[in-house]
């Protein structure tokens, strides 16, 4: 499977060279903005990164459902199904891949903000008086106090959830191009299908958080809703793979 | 027997690509897979390489099920270029390298050699002819046990069909079986030992070239007219 990730990665590798250099320019008009006092320069960059970031988090989330969408819609299909592994293979390698680009990308954008963090800092302040003031920024702003283990469930909630994003999208391409492969529609069924899916995962979420009473902790409460998204997509995967396997033709 | 085809059937919507071809092939020959276009001969060769999956019918494979693990061991080229566009033609083989354990490195390379491709050209930039050449070479670089070539000599060149040509008879093997799919018929005569016709989605003539030629007493080509015209 390594291998068929291998070329997956390549696929997507080109967009993230792109973001890189965009980011990497960006922290540089940055830094010299902040470090030559040119408020302006330093400005404008802070929102062309943050304007970045909504771009590629969007882009990034995407990217694999392009990249499987022209995998079983052109003729570099044959260059995927040709090979001597399953379905299930496939689809493995492409989420594995999908989910190191994120990964890649959440890298890119967080040494971006480590080098304009410690710019700023040089410039002005002092780590623990600037860390002081994130952290107040964060608490005001949420009007919450920190809680470590909250964080940690509210980011790996948020990356499940992506991935079940993902995973919705491989069903709903596969299964329309399964089923209505000939179509020209098939792109916007395609996503009609993905909303669908979409729609059904967060009903069947919110019932399970249902089950939770008002006496359980916050933490059983979004436990639940975080084990219901990840068993979801297992299945979505699984009958995805199933599809793939046993009645997609490209 | 290599390969057995029961009542296979393939449809798009309502319009029959395969409507049912029963077939068997054997280890050692060379067939010729004969027909006009829209005959079903690639949606059958697409079938046997797992890339279309039949509506109806079986397809057996030395003795089992055809099953994704086969795809070992058959070499399947398209009539189409179906090459990432990312890749050079050397990525084309380190690719066919990766899956392929039957994937000779070297003679992919001779064989490109032969046909006058450069490893560092990306595959984007290749005209029709080179990119049929690259798929043939990709393809006949394996060692596979049945190899299923669609088309071999569309968009090729009087003179590297003669190459093209040669390189098919070379790979020919008692222990392998050759496919190829034309409607050039003459270019193929000399070189197959067996014949398949389809026509509308079905085998109406199928036989090695000693039994038709004995039944018939007509060359391919003449069968050919007599088939289609």
């Amino acid at each position: 499977m390594l291998k068929l990730f291998k070329y997956e990665w390549r696929k997507q590798i080109g967009s993230k060279i792109i973001i890189g250099c965009i980011l990497l320019a960006l922290c540089v008009f940055y830094v010299l903005g902040t470090l030559l006092k040119k408020d302006g320069w330093s400005e404008l960059a802070m929102v062309f990164l943050v304007l970045a970031g909504v771009f590629a988090s969007i882009y990034v989330g995407i990217e694999s459902l392009l990249v499987l969408d022209r995998d079983v819609r052109t003729k570099e299909s044959y260059m995927l199904f040709m090979v001597p592994k399953s379905a299930y293979q496939i689809l493995a390698a492409k989420i594995l891949a999908a989910i190191c680009q994120i990964l890649l990308t959440i890298v890119m954008f967080g040494a971006a903000f480590v080098i304009c963090f410690t710019a700023y800092m040089a410039a002005n302040e002092s780590i623990a008086e600037m860390l002081d003031y994130l952290r107040q920024m964060v608490e005001q702003m949420f009007e919450v106090e920190i809680e470590w283990d909250m964080v940690a469930l509210a980011v790996t909630s948020m990356f499940v959830s992506w991935i079940n994003m993902i995973a919705s999208g491989f069903a709903a391409i596969i299964a329309v191009r399964t089923v209505l492969s000939r179509t020209k529609l098939a792109g916007l069924l395609a996503f009609v299908v993905y909303l669908l899916i979409n729609w059904g995962t967060n009903l069947l979420t919110g019932r399970i958080n249902g089950l939770s009473t008002g006496e359980d902790t916050w933490m059983l409460y979004y436990s639940l809703g975080l084990a219901a998204t990840a068993g979801i997509t297992v299945v979505l995967l699984v009958l995805s793979g199933w599809m793939a396997e046993k009645k997609l033709s490209v | 027997m290599l390969l057995e085809c029961n009542s296979l059937a393939k449809y798009y919507g309502r319009k029959p690509a395969v409507r049912n071809i029963s077939l068997n092939l054997e280890t050692g020959r060379v067939y010729g897979l004969l027909g006009p276009n829209g005959s079903g001969k690639t949606t059958w060769m697409k079938m046997v390489s797992g890339l279309v999956k039949a509506w109806k019918g079986d397809i057996t494979y030395q003795g089992h099920a055809l099953n994704y693990h086969d795809k070992a061991e058959i070499a399947y080229m398209s009539t189409e270029p179906f090459f990432y566009s990312f890749m050079k033609i050397k990525d084309v083989g380190s690719y066919y390298a990766d899956f392929f354990a039957d994937f000779d490195k070297d003679r992919f390379y001779r064989l490109l050699d032969r046909m006058e491709l450069d490893p560092r050209d990306k595959t984007r930039t290749l005209s029709s002819g080179m990119a049929a050449k690259l798929k043939l070479a990709a393809t006949l670089a394996r060692d596979a046990k049945l190899y299923l070539l669609d088309e071999p000599l569309n968009g090729i060149d009087l003179v590297a069909r003669d190459r093209i040509m040669e390189a098919i008879v070379e790979t020919s093997a008692p222990n392998n079986t050759i496919v190829m799919s034309t409607h050039l018929v003459d270019e193929i005569e000399g070189t197959i030992n067996g014949a398949i016709f389809v026509k509308e989605g079905e085998v109406v003539l199928a036989g090695s070239m000693e039994e038709i030629r004995a039944r018939y007493d007509e060359s391919i080509a003449d069968l050919y007219r007599k088939i289609y015209g």
